[in-house]
């Protein structure tokens, strides 16, 4: 009978406890209904830091609220802090994979971190999901290309962003990202029809003949990279680099006179370019104008002592003028700066040679040989190599590769 | 022509410097969505340059009655269609006129189908025009030619003919009668089956006889041509191309020791010249660079540092290209390396060298400073921004205006034609240009100033110099790689005296290749020699002139006969032609011969 007795009490007490649980259970997502509207509404008040402190602590009590995760990563991006963004939405898409813009939400957080890299791969199956007609496909388009341009993929822009263009053919800006992406990838004919699309839009550009200039450069069309230059340094001389580039492509054609000009232009927009700086000096070192470089290359080396070139030139100008000494300090400081510099061994030979010291001399000259066959050995090799790529290519039965589609 | 180009094709460009600035401003420019166009402002035409008083370089080729066509394919597919084209001043008959030999090499398909190119020997007629004497003389088929030089192998007076070709040399004896025999079997020297291309005689022994240095271009089988545009380095801006040099296997050097018996015998090992590397040669100079009495040799190699091999006077050489820093630039870069001048363009009494390079090069000038010792001036003469653009081949130091100071010539043609199909590029067909000599170690260029003539633009290849209308003027005779060649005559100008020299050679070789002449007249001390080759493919007139400016004699003519001898004339008449012969003074002097030249 006592027994009987003990386990009715037990029973009730159960019962008891399961009607106590429940009531708590209501009084708690009472709370939590409540703590999430107050988190929502100074959310959409503006205040942020309170909003961040209202959902931590929904997320204290309940660390699997997926929401919370995700609408602490919606603050912290506002605030900027885009890698405590990621974290959250991160641990948000953990919980509740499916809950909508939450993807986008992190890519354009792994975006504004700055990790391309990331970004593009949260973006990608987003567009493939994406109608392709739709804003979003376009957007998604946009932030692929850019992303994977930021990403230095510049060959796998350049699809995204050709689509993006073709459907907003008057975004400049983004075109010029494009031609950019063309060039890094070596697709030269691409730079130039997107350059020629933006002058039948109307539009002078700077920074599209600078672009256009590149192109034709790495084509060796010299000519037309240096007129493209020209007509930069005309559409807009404050652009940075604009006259660097034309003095640039004007010293590799040795019109050293007209380059140094335009290094100059450049370091009255840019006075503390090193590299501008050094440049207009070699311009009149190879000028013969010494004295007019002297100074210049004081401060090239003042801005940044670590250019082999002011070194070389002060060691040309040294050994023109007979100090043997300081010109071999400056030519060997160049030769560490920059091994494999050919023109430094073979003058650091010649100076070697003028001082009697003909066993560095040797050593300099060998130097200056071996540098020049690995040129041609590098090239001959490079040759070689494409040869038997295509012996195996046309023995190899090879699936065709699928095209790169956006 | 040039691997340099190749290197073009595939060198890293050192365009880091400036794409770094293209992608902050790229950034910056998405940061800021700023797009601000602008009004791009005009600009001032440069002002035109000074008037000269210099002859006008007037083309007379029609006037005198040559006509040959240099054969050339169209699209010019292979590296072997491009390269030809020398031309020779050869007097023949020794009658003291200068006469004409023209190379010739066929297509491809010519070669495929068995058709052969004739090459053409022109007689001067002493009136302005020439005749067509090939057949008769028989040196219209040697073989797919590239090149001629002039030297006396038998020494018997009579100038010979030694052609270089695409597989090998052929050596024409001159008989004295106006015709010549192909020699080369005899003479041992059918064993060379390689790609010649500078083949100059000198005497680098000092026996008294032309021994023969053939200088070898690349190794190639024209069954087994690379197709056009099949490599990277087939391809040139973009476009497909030839291939070669580079991607192409080179071919060593030879260097043919006279035997005294009409043979020839290969010694290019024993002496040191052989170029184990096989580097890329093309034209090849003999001269005494250091004036130390000892011959020493310059080949030219297509993209590859240059010889210059040292003589030790006993038959033994010592490349010392890298030391007397002509090996490469001033900055340490192997250039193409395709014509060679050689002059004192200082009047220091060395001979400096300029070498025509391709059209991402500039032509460099290499000042002899003495001791085996040069610096590259290109820049600083003035040279390299002249000829930045161009592909240059064939090239002298020559008084057209007889001031007495060389100028430079050079012509220039392109070895692509698929460049004419790139607009606003380089052309395929390019003007010559003539850099005056200011006297103070610069040149000016004057290509605009002196006539329409050599601004027409056409493929030029070969070039000599000589006075081929014994006048006292000195004509340039442009072989180009397709149609007709051009001859260039100086009209007008100061009316400077000038004074020129035939030497004849008795202990040393008979034509006195490598012989020099130091001459003085007033202030002005001049220095000619006597070369075989040189230029590109080509022979300059043997007779040395010299240009007096407004003086009416000549002090003193020291001549440097090449077996050390020295030969001292004094007060020599101007405007006159003298014949010397070795240890026996002038034995011979004739004025000039004004010829009325009819203009097309």
């Amino acid at each position: 009978m006592c027994v009987g007795r003990v386990a009715q009490l037990r029973v009730v007490l159960v019962l008891i406890l399961i009607v106590a649980a429940g009531f708590c259970r209501a009084q708690t997502a009472a709370g939590l209904s409540q703590q999430r509207d107050a988190a929502i509404a100074l959310q959409q008040q503006g205040q942020t830091v309170q909003a961040e402190a209202a959902w931590q602590a929904i997320l204290r009590s309940h660390p699997g609220d997926a929401e919370a995760c995700a609408n602490i990563g919606v603050l912290e991006s506002q605030q900027q802090h885009y890698p405590e963004a990621v974290r959250y939405y991160r641990r948000a898409l953990a919980l509740n994979p499916s809950m909508p813009s939450l993807r986008m939400n992190l890519g354009l957080a792994l975006f504004k971190s700055g990790d391309m890299k990331e970004a593009a791969l949260v973006f990608v199956p987003l567009y493939r999901r994406a109608s392709p007609g739709s804003p979003d496909a376009q957007r998604l388009r946009l932030l692929i290309g850019m992303a994977d341009y930021g990403a230095g993929e510049y060959a796998a822009a350049v699809p995204y962003l050709r689509e993006a263009m073709a459907r907003d053919p008057q975004n400049l800006p983004y075109r010029l990202v494009l031609a950019h992406s063309c060039l890094w990838s070596k697709q030269y004919q691409c730079v130039l029809d997107v350059y020629h699309q933006i002058l039948n839009l109307n539009a002078e550009s700077a920074e599209a003949d600078m672009l256009a200039g590149e192109a034709y450069d790495e084509m060796r069309d010299h000519q037309d990279a240096i007129q493209q230059f020209r007509n930069a340094v005309k559409a807009d001389p404050k652009v940075p680099g604009v006259h660097f580039g034309l003095g640039y492509l004007l010293w590799c054609q040795s019109q050293f006179d007209e380059a140094a000009q335009q290094f100059q232009l450049e370091a009255d927009n840019s006075p503390n370019d090193a590299e501008t700086i050094a440049y207009w000096a070699d311009s009149d070192v190879r000028l013969n104008r010494f004295d007019a470089a002297r100074p210049i290359l004081d401060k090239a080396l003042h801005l940044n002592s670590r250019q082999e070139l002011p070194w070389l030139d002060l060691g040309i100008i040294d050994a023109g003028a007979g100090r043997d000494d300081d010109a071999l300090r400056e030519f060997n400081t160049a030769a560490r700066l920059a091994p494999t510099d050919v023109q430094v061994h073979w003058r650091l030979a010649r100076l070697y040679q003028a001082m009697g010291d003909h066993a560095r001399a040797q050593a300099e000259f060998a130097k200056t040989k071996t540098l020049t066959q690995a040129a041609d050995k590098t090239v001959m090799e490079k040759l070689q190599a494409s040869r038997r790529s295509d012996t195996s290519s046309d023995n190899a039965n090879t699936a065709p590769h699928a095209a790169a589609q956006p | 022509m040039s691997s340099t180009r190749q290197k073009a094709i595939d060198g890293a460009t050192q365009n880091l410097q400036r794409s770094w600035r293209l992608s902050l401003a790229l950034f910056l420019l998405l940061l800021t969505c700023l797009w601000i166009s602008r009004t791009r402002p005009t600009f001032a035409q440069p002002a035109a340059a000074p008037a000269i008083d210099y002859p006008q370089l007037v083309d007379i080729t029609a006037s005198t009655g040559i006509h040959f066509d240099h054969h050339s394919s169209p699209e010019q597919k292979f590296i072997v269609e491009s390269m030809s084209g020398g031309v020779a001043l050869i007097d023949y008959d020794r009658d003291g006129w200068p006469d004409i030999y023209f190379t010739n090499a066929q297509t491809v398909d010519m070669a495929r189908q068995g058709i052969k190119a004739r090459s053409a020997l022109f007689h001067n007629n002493h009136d302005g025009t020439f005749t067509d004497v090939t057949d008769k003389a028989g040196v219209g088929y040697p073989c797919w030619a590239n090149g001629v030089t002039v030297g006396d192998y038998n020494n018997d007076g009579w100038p010979d003919l030694l052609v270089t070709c695409i597989s090998g040399v052929v050596l024409y004896r001159n008989n004295g009668d106006g015709t010549f025999t192909d020699v080369t079997k005899q003479a041992g020297l059918s064993g060379d089956t390689l790609w010649a291309a500078g083949a100059p005689f000198g005497d680098y022994d000092n026996d008294g006889w032309d021994d023969l240095f053939v200088s070898h271009y690349v190794d190639i089988d024209l069954n087994h041509l690379d197709a056009f545009g099949s490599r990277d380095t087939c391809r040139y801006l973009g476009i497909d191309v030839q291939c070669g040099p580079r991607g192409l296997r080179g071919s060593p050097d030879t260097l043919w020791h006279n035997n005294r018996n009409g043979t020839f015998t290969d010694v290019s090992k024993k002496a040191g010249v052989s170029d184990p590397e096989r580097r890329y040669g093309l034209t090849a100079i003999w001269s005494d660079f250091n004036n130390d009495g000892k011959l020493d040799l310059f080949v030219a190699n297509d993209g590859q540092p240059s010889y210059l091999y040292q003589g030790d006077g006993a038959g033994h050489f010592t490349d010392v290209g890298f030391t007397s820093g002509v090996a490469l630039n001033a900055n340490g870069v192997a250039q193409a390396n395709m014509g060679l001048a050689l002059g004192d363009y200082l009047h220091t009494g060395l001979m400096s060298l300029f070498i025509t390079h391709f059209d991402n090069e500039y032509a460099a000038l290499y000042r002899n400073d003495g001791n085996m010792n040069f610096t590259e001036v290109s820049t600083a003469s003035g040279v390299a921004r002249g000829t930045s653009g161009y592909v240059g081949w064939g090239d002298a130091f020559v008084d057209f205006s007889n001031d007495g100071w060389p100028d430079i010539f050079l012509v220039d043609g392109h070895v692509y034609p698929q460049v004419d199909a790139l607009p606003e590029r380089a052309s395929y067909r390019q003007p010559k240009i003539l850099f005056l000599n200011q006297r103070d170690g610069t040149f000016r260029d004057i290509r605009k100033s002196v006539g329409d003539a050599i601004q027409i633009p056409q493929v030029s290849r070969g070039m000599a110099i000589g006075d081929l209308f014994n006048d006292g003027h000195l004509e340039a005779v442009i072989e180009n790689l397709s149609g007709q060649p051009m001859i260039l005559r100086p009209e007008g100008g100061p009316p400077n005296h000038w004074i020129s020299f035939q030497l004849e050679g008795v202990k040393c070789n008979r034509l006195a290749l490598n012989a020099r002449v130091r001459l003085t007249a007033g202030n002005l001390v001049q220095l000619g020699e006597i070369l075989s080759g040189g230029s590109y493919l080509s022979q300059h007139d043997l007779r040395l002139h010299f240009g007096l400016a407004d003086h009416e004699r000549a002090d003193e003519a020291r001549i440097l006969w090449p077996d050390g001898r020295v030969e001292i004339l004094k007060d020599l008449a101007a405007d006159r032609f003298y014949t010397v012969r070795e240890g026996e003074g002038v034995v011979g002097s004739a004025p000039p011969h004004p010829i009325p030249v009819t203009h097309p």
